[in-house]
């Protein structure tokens, strides 16, 4: 979505998956995890219920690729994806089992304390963000962390563009209200 | 900084990113590609019905050329042993044999069954 003509194109790297290439299906995770992530958390509220479906959507968009009619709008098939996952992963929440990427991740880390600072953020963060309407979270994680255009989102959520401003500019000012002044100082010097 | 300007400013959102840090973006990638392998290698193997209609030329081929070569060996096998020349006509001159026997002293007690069966059933 953040970048119009992908190269290789998606059509291309979409055929090579069809015929099993592993190579061509990790570009397309590489491509459009963040994207992937921005929908089901802005579904979900939760980190690490969005990081499942995101996995979960990806291994069944390579299972079902074949109902991927127009190759070359790959992105709005798996979006579509991963947002119905998420909404039934929402509807029908269950205890979470038991995973193996958490550990990994954790150790992934190279500095904890780092790791620490940014983990608190994000759980800050995730907090504020749970306070919004779902809309109003999708729409800002997708324009504001992962740089959809309010085209984009408007055709996705199937809402107007001034629409779509308007949930922007409500849900930041929310967000600063919620996240307090210090921390938003913080974020506006960057 | 009026509420409308701040508002107008994109929120950083950074510290949700999951593809930061790059090592623990690495790792997701690598839980994904892992979850998904089943899938891409059925897909490099196939189904069992695309793997039939990938083998059926062959398998056809390979099914005309036995079939060649087993009536080549039939047709060598039966040229040497004589099998085509084994027919009613043996039959006929064995009868013809024990018609010509018959004319000696044994002649009662030989029949065409035991001309055939070359006298074992005694």
């Amino acid at each position: 979505m953040s970048s119009p003509s992908p190269t290789p194109p998606d059509a291309d790297l979409v055929a090579l998956c069809l015929r099993g290439d592993s190579d061509a299906f990790d570009v397309l995770v590489r491509r459009y995890y963040r994207s992937a992530f921005a929908v089901a958390l802005g579904v979900l509220g939760n980190r690490q219920d969005a990081e499942d479906v995101v996995q979960d959507a990806f291994v069944k968009a390579v299972d079902r690729l074949e109902d991927c009619r127009e190759t070359s709008k790959f992105v709005q098939w798996l979006m579509m994806i991963v947002r119905n996952r998420a909404l039934s992963h929402r509807t029908y929440r269950k205890i979470r089992e038991t995973s193996e990427l958490l550990p990994e991740i954790a150790e992934a880390e190279d500095s904890p304390y780092i790791d620490a600072a940014r983990s608190e953020l994000a759980d800050t963060l995730q907090k504020a963000l749970a306070t919004l309407s779902q809309t109003q979270r999708e729409i800002v994680l997708l324009h504001d962390m992962d740089g959809w255009t309010h085209r984009d989102i408007s055709e996705r959520l199937e809402i107007t563009e001034v629409r779509s401003r308007q949930h922007l500019f409500v849900a930041r000012k929310l967000l600063r209200e919620r996240l307090g002044p210090s921390l938003l100082r913080e974020y506006s010097n960057d | 900084m009026t509420d409308e300007t701040f508002s107008e400013l994109p929120t950083d959102l950074s510290a949700l990113d999951p593809t930061q840090p790059p090592l623990a973006f690495a790792r997701r990638v690598a839980s994904v590609r892992n979850a998904a392998a089943g899938a891409l290698r059925r897909r490099r193997s196939g189904t069992p019905l695309a793997m039939l209609a990938n083998w059926r030329a062959p398998l056809l081929a390979a099914l005309i050329v036995m079939m060649i070569i087993s009536a080549a060996l039939f047709r060598s096998v039966a040229g040497e042993t004589g099998i085509d020349a084994i027919g009613t006509d043996e039959v006929a001159d064995a009868l013809t044999a024990a018609s010509v026997l018959g004319d000696g002293d044994d002649a009662a007690a030989v029949t065409p069954a035991e001309i055939l069966l070359g006298g074992y059933e005694k």
